[in-house]
């Protein structure tokens, strides 16, 4: 079953269009890569398949429900980590996790297995019982993966997971991620501008610049496409044979 | 609407706002501290500030050490007044800032009252016109010489008429007051200071609503600024329980200030007069209008949580969500300090149906109609029940905008095109 899919996906901002006719697929258990620079149009994207905007014109369905008009069985499926999501300040982690794992879960038994589960890919120990006001950014940031992971949603969106981050916290963010797909063959969408990332945790990404999708395919796949020794200089190639034909 | 959910908003809004201290100092703390203090304050400045009243005479006459002494009888009864009768000229008088009135008695002044029935003497009153004391101080000073005026004239009607009853002579009209309320009963004493009671009240009513605005603004436009509200809205929660989550916690932060703001004003009303006159005067209207200004407080917090919340949702930081909800408020409560000066039914005939679609002249009518008219509890309610459906509608309109579109995208106009800008992304 298809976990996401996109077909011809156009968003306004008043005159400005953001995306022009993104169409593309995500397969169920598949970690897909969102690769562009800054204003291609991949958190507008994100944030129409999370259900927080609506498209201008397409159509965008989620296991099969639609985002606009089920977007409430659509909101039980997923858990949206948005790009520099911070976290309720003056409250513990541990109380962090509780108020999302409550939104959640149906009985005690769900939240505690959740909140477990978060505690564990939040790696925080007993820091978890701290105001997160106290906490680094890169333990804000993983506290906000734990939070995004740890309801097990069917797809978890992840808006550049590793932004701000040190290198060894984005080390810490990728292994996470990895693992809880391993554990529980979820579908992830991720966004990214670091290509490293990507190619380390992506089986599939797409390509998009100036809000349309120019190209589509594994990091290996795009790199023969385009001749390239990493995921970087596909890219590059891919946008520039993307000006020659335009 | 997911009842568990809805307790998990009000649980994180809650446990959020025990942890703000400063929104619980500004809503708890202050008013059971500001109120008290500044009613005490204000009473022990008027009692604890003497008033200065310098005496010159150049008459030395007999005259004019009646009226000193008269002056000096008075003084003693009249409270905190101090009187120098050591000035033999006004230059010296000019030396010391603090006197607030000076009572020159020129030469003569006793002879032209007694050469003749229609003599009369001539005082100079001159009162410091910087000083807060003068009109104080020139009230006892115009006793004492209507005192001596009286004595004066009683003399010389027995002289010229001693068949006369002087008594009469002079009071031939004899005066009866009797205060009375609304429907024509006969008021309490206390009740001569409503006015006053319900000035203090509509301050009251006023700085009461601050903190809300404050709370309302971080827990909408400060998620929105923070980020934290976009995790949110992809929750199964769905926007209205989001919202009510938000606006039940509002609402629990509105009555226990309610609650402080009744007994800060309450507490400054006594230590106010207590220092003003000297004596504990209970609230005119009793516990009623205490228990209307209670209500009263929690609804006009409630509205001004709905305005907060409605500009919170359209607003693109916190910063602007408060200082555009801060003016607008404001720019309403105006009615509030007009009905400080006079009653706004009175004055505002011609407008009073414009000055109705502003919510506060109900936080303000709900108080005056209560003392105001027979039954005024039904007047009252009516008022607090407009403010009730104001709040209503406004909630409905907030759930309406309270949108992710609309919560995550600002709309701006510059140089005359409208655009939308993005906010995070």
């Amino acid at each position: 079953m298809l976990a996401v899919e996109i077909k011809n996906l156009h968003r306004f901002y008043g005159d400005f269009e953001a995306l022009k006719g993104v169409t593309f697929e995500i397969d169920e258990g598949e970690i897909f890569g969102l690769i562009g620079p800054n204003g291609s149009g991949k958190t507008t994207t994100l944030r129409i398949i999370a259900t927080i905007l609506k498209p201008s014109k397409g159509i965008v369905k989620v296991f099969g429900y639609n985002v606009v008009r089920e977007a409430d069985k659509v909101r039980k499926l997923i858990s949206y980590l948005p790009e520099d999501a911070d976290l309720y300040k003056r409250l513990t982690g541990l109380e962090n996790l509780l108020f999302f794992a409550k939104m959640y879960a149906k009985t005690n038994d769900e939240i505690k297995e959740m909140v477990r589960f978060g505690i564990a890919i939040s790696g925080l120990g007993n820091r978890i019982h701290d105001k997160v006001e106290t906490y680094s950014k890169g333990m804000r940031r993983r506290l906000a993966l734990a939070r995004t992971l740890m309801v097990k949603p069917k797809l978890a969106i992840l808006d550049e997971p590793t932004s701000g981050l040190d290198v060894y916290a984005s080390v810490n963010v990728r292994n996470s991620i990895r693992k809880f797909v391993k554990e529980t063959g979820s579908t992830v969408l991720l966004s990214s501008h670091n290509m490293l990332e990507v190619e380390y945790l992506c089986d599939r990404v797409a390509f998009i610049s100036k809000g349309k999708i120019i190209a589509i395919g594994s990091p290996n796949e795009l790199k023969e496409k385009y001749g390239a020794t990493n995921l970087e200089e596909a890219f590059v190639r891919a946008v520039e044979s993307e000006l020659e034909e335009t | 609407m997911n009842w568990r959910r809805l307790k998990n908003i009000i649980w994180k809004e809650l446990l959020d706002l025990s942890r703000d201290k400063r929104t619980i100092f500004a809503a708890i703390i202050v008013p059971i501290i500001f109120y008290p203090t500044l009613g005490g304050l204000i009473g022990y400045m008027f009692k604890a500030q003497p008033a200065y009243i310098a005496i010159i005479d150049y008459d030395k006459g007999e005259y004019s050490e009646e009226l000193k002494n008269t002056l000096l009888n008075y003084s003693r009864y009249f409270g905190n007044v101090n009187i120098f009768t050591n000035y033999t000229n006004e230059l010296q008088v000019l030396d010391n800032p603090n006197i607030d009135l000076t009572l020159i008695i020129p030469k003569g002044f006793t002879e032209n009252i007694t050469e003749s029935l229609n003599g009369v003497g001539i005082v100079y009153i001159k009162p410091n016109v910087v000083s807060s004391k003068a009109s104080e101080a020139q009230t006892l000073v115009e006793m004492a010489i209507n005192a001596l005026s009286n004595s004066i004239v009683r003399k010389r009607i027995k002289t010229a008429l001693p068949d006369v009853e002087a008594e009469r002579f002079l009071n031939p009209i004899k005066r009866v007051v009797e205060y009375i309320g609304p429907g024509g009963r006969t008021a309490t004493p206390e009740e001569r200071f409503l006015f006053l009671t319900l000035m203090i009240f509509i301050l009251g009513l006023y700085f009461s609503m601050h903190p809300a605005i404050a709370f309302v603004t971080d827990s909408v436009a400060g998620e929105k600024e923070r980020k934290t509200l976009e995790a949110l809205l992809v929750t199964p929660a769905s926007r209205i329980e989001i919202l009510s989550g938000k606006l039940i916690a509002s609402l629990v932060l509105s009555g226990v200030a309610a609650v402080m703001n009744t007994l800060g004003v309450f507490l400054m009303y006594t230590l106010l007069f207590g220092g003003l006159i000297g004596v504990q005067i209970p609230i005119g209207g009793g516990l009623g209008l205490i228990g209307i200004y209670a209500i009263d407080v929690f609804l006009t917090v409630t509205v001004t949580v709905s305005i907060a919340l409605l500009i919170s949702i359209v607003s693109g930081s916190v910063r602007s969500a408060h200082s555009n909800a801060t003016a607008l408020i404001t720019v309403l409560a105006l009615v509030m300090f007009a009905s400080i000066y006079g009653d706004i039914e009175k004055i505002a005939s011609q407008t009073l149906p414009l000055l109705y679609l502003i919510p506060y002249t109900h936080s303000v009518l709900a108080l005056v109609t209560f003392v105001k008219y027979d039954n005024g509890f039904i007047f009252s309610i009516r008022h607090l029940l407009i403010l009730a459906t104001y709040t209503l509608l406004l909630i409905s309109l907030g759930a309406r905008l309270f949108s992710g579109e609309r919560i995550l995208i600002a709309k701006v106009r510059r140089k005359g095109r409208k655009f939308r800008l993005k906010l995070f992304a």
